[in-house]
């Protein structure tokens, strides 16, 4: 299940990665090839501030999947609403804030990112500032209501809001291009094309289906300061890409605006190619975060393991796509009628090392992420802004002293690669062991999770496995001291819930169906994990007040102490909780 | 699961050693569905029955509703596991048990 689990989310975390970067790379590319060299320059001035927009929304999305994680496997409904409330009225409170002080100091803050406080290329940079901001909304909503869909299964309507978002904003691209005050319109067409990925989300969110609820009694500033607190590792990321760039841009001003032009177009370009690592850091800290909370070592080693593999194939792939279509990518951005030859050799060549980036990225994104997901928080921070501006901006520093402009662009790959060593070393430092050797790289404590021998897991397919999967339970309890009474107690419990979720979950057509049974033995209580992939369904909820036919359910809730169902990762998941002896 | 059956006039006497479960359990519903013309008296013996789930309580239940038009049924020498099953699901309201 955990295969086809990584597949489906890394494919909606990876898309929805796209709704920044899209956006991004379309504005990038217009600008470019409609109104040449000296926009492509004002864009790249601008980055630090977009960025910035990102930051917010992705700090808070990062502590939403941390929080929200947590409080659903719990099964605490309230809080995660606690938390959807609470983040949307965070989103507009902070746009709105931003909008308020961009727009009328953008003059100001433009000067401050190095474009100057007159010329061409500074009127460009205002005028892109003021359309973007007007989407600050927008844009950080969208990345806070990302990690809601997924958690509540809408992969399918969060592909189509990015697609809807593309298309928007090219067509949108090529009519505000018109306007008199061409840079200003490409600003807003992102603004508004951001507006349209909201209004298709809009169609779950309003819906009678919608597991989440808005309610303005339920904004807490306490909840907001949580969020942000589990998302200040994210922050530490945006913030470090934030400083990279405004550095990058520092050390490439010395070489012209041809240089700047180039590295818009290598960050823009790199950005996009930067969604599977977007996608695999996602991944990483959901379900992290989800295996963490059940204490699942072997959920947690098996989710390493099987995101490392994607991270290197999909980085390989992407990689060699990135180095081939190079020349084309740069031309694309600047044609030869609007900039120089010199701006679009360097992109070209800049494109072609920092795909060599991608693979030790990927992998610094899994190990970053499962950190957090695992309450690794000054780890996580020290990676962020190490992996993120510390070696990246050093390797910019030291390489452009003797290789100009060809030694900035080696601020990737290499700062991707030396962070990943550093990081290998770290893990042989702290543990001993050599990186990869079995669990020593999850850095997890001591007395994570139970040990093997206290821990019995079977996959159910069919009705007729079930018996035998209650008579195991038995007697798994029993050789561990446990009396006869309760072993049977946990063994029913095993056999009824499983009937139930074969009877009313696996009749329904689709994929094939599988429950995951996990028992663990606690130091005081038995805790037993259900986890199905069929269609969204309660049972504790479900019980209806006399009917016979819910007896099993019944006798479950009975001998439990305690039951938290919660739908996720589009797998239904029921824990109870049995005393001991 | 082994199923004795002794009958003493119209006093049917079902004892039931091992466990009465999904798998289990069509078989003593198909064991009672022959046996019960011309019964009054239906009598189940739990001394060596060590487990119950809802499957066998579903085919406690309805040979107590067919009883009911009759002399009735008796649950007897139940262990404290089976107990607790019948405690937590009501049975114990429903049933008689000695």
């Amino acid at each position: 299940m955990i295969r086809k689990l990584v597949r489906q989310m890394l494919t909606a975390q990876t898309l929805s990665a796209l709704t920044v970067s899209l956006c991004l790379l379309i504005d990038s590319i217009m600008i470019g090839r409609f109104l040449g060299q000296d926009a492509m320059a004002a864009y790249g001035y601008a980055n630090p501030i977009l960025l910035a927009i990102g930051a917010i929304g992705s700090m808070l999305a990062a502590g939403i999947q941390v929080s929200c994680s947590k409080s659903l496997a719990r099964g605490d409904h309230e809080d995660t609403n606690r938390g959807f409330s609470s983040a949307i009225a965070a989103v507009a409170s902070l746009s709105l804030l931003f909008i308020a002080v961009v727009i009328p100091f953008r003059g100001s803050i433009v000067s401050a990112l190095g474009a100057g406080d007159s010329g061409i290329v500074s009127d460009y940079t205002k005028d892109y500032l003021a359309g973007f901001s007007i989407g600050a909304p927008a844009s950080m909503g969208a990345l806070v209501l990302i990690p809601f869909m997924q958690m509540a299964g809408q992969s399918n309507l969060l592909i189509i809001a990015v697609a809807s978002m593309t298309v928007s904003d090219v067509v949108l691209d090529l009519l505000l291009l018109q306007l008199p005050n061409p840079m200003f319109g490409m600003g807003l067409a992102s603004s508004l094309s951001y507006y349209v990925a909201i209004a298709v989300a809009a169609i779950y969110f309003f819906s009678r289906k919608c597991v989440f609820r808005f309610s303005w009694k339920q904004v807490s500033l306490r909840k907001i300061a949580q969020l942000f607190r589990n998302g200040v590792p994210a922050s530490f990321a945006m913030a470090s890409s934030v400083l990279l760039v405004f550095v990058l841009n520092r050390i490439l001003r010395t070489f012209g605006s041809d240089a700047v032009a180039a590295l818009t177009v290598i960050t823009a370009v790199g950005n996009t190619f930067g969604c599977i690592i977007t996608g695999i850091g996602g991944v990483s800290l959901t379900m992290g975060g989800v295996f963490y909370n059940e204490e699942d070592k072997t959920g947690l080693q098996e989710l390493v393991v099987l995101l490392a593999r994607h991270a290197v194939i999909l980085g390989l792939a992407a990689g060699l796509l990135l180095a081939a279509i190079s020349p084309l990518a740069a031309r694309l951005f600047l044609p030869p009628e609007k900039a120089d030859l010199e701006a679009r050799e360097m992109a070209s060549l800049g494109l072609r090392i920092f795909a060599l980036g991608l693979i030790p990225a990927s992998l610094c994104a899994i190990f970053k992420n499962v950190y957090q997901a695992t309450e690794r928080v000054l780890l996580t921070e020290c990676i962020s802004v190490i992996e993120g501006f510390v070696l990246p901006a050093t390797v910019a520093l030291v390489f452009s002293s003797f290789m100009q402009q060809t030694g900035v662009w080696l601020f990737y790959a290499g700062g991707e690669l030396l962070a990943l060593l550093a990081l290998g070393l770290f893990i042989r430092r702290k543990t001993g062991q050599h990186p990869w050797d079995n669990t020593a790289c999850l850095l997890l404590r001591k007395d994570f999770g139970v040990a093997e021998e206290d821990l019995l897991e079977a996959d159910i397919h069919s009705l007729d496995e079930v018996p035998e999967i209650a008579r195991r339970t038995e007697a798994f309890c029993l050789e561990r001291g446990q009396s006869a009474t309760v072993s049977k107690h946990i063994a029913l419990c095993v056999e009824e819930m499983a009937l139930n979720t074969i009877e009313h979950g696996f009749c329904f057509g689709g994929s094939p169906r599988v429950l995951s049974v996990r028992v663990l033995r606690k130091e005081d209580r038995w805790v037993i994990r259900f986890r199905d992939n069929c269609f969204p369904r309660d049972p504790i909820h479900y019980v209806p007040g006399e009917d016979r036919e819910a007896l099993g359910v019944r006798l479950v809730l009975g001998l439990a102490t305690e039951a938290r169902y919660t739908y996720s990762m589009n797998l239904n998941n029921l824990a109870l909780e049995l005393p001991p002896h | 699961m082994t199923i004795t059956k002794t009958q003493n006039g119209t006093t049917l006497t079902v004892a039931l050693e091992g466990r009465l479960d999904t798998m289990t359990s069509p078989d003593l519903e198909a064991e009672l569905n022959r046996s019960l013309d011309g019964i009054d008296s239906l009598i189940f013996d739990f001394t060596k029955l060590d487990y119950i789930s809802s499957a066998g309580l579903r085919v406690l239940l309805a040979a107590h509703k067919q009883m009911s038009t009759r002399d009735g049924m008796t649950v007897t020498n139940v262990n404290e596991v089976v107990q607790e099953v019948f405690d937590v699901t009501g049975f114990a309201d429903i049933l008689t048990i000695e």
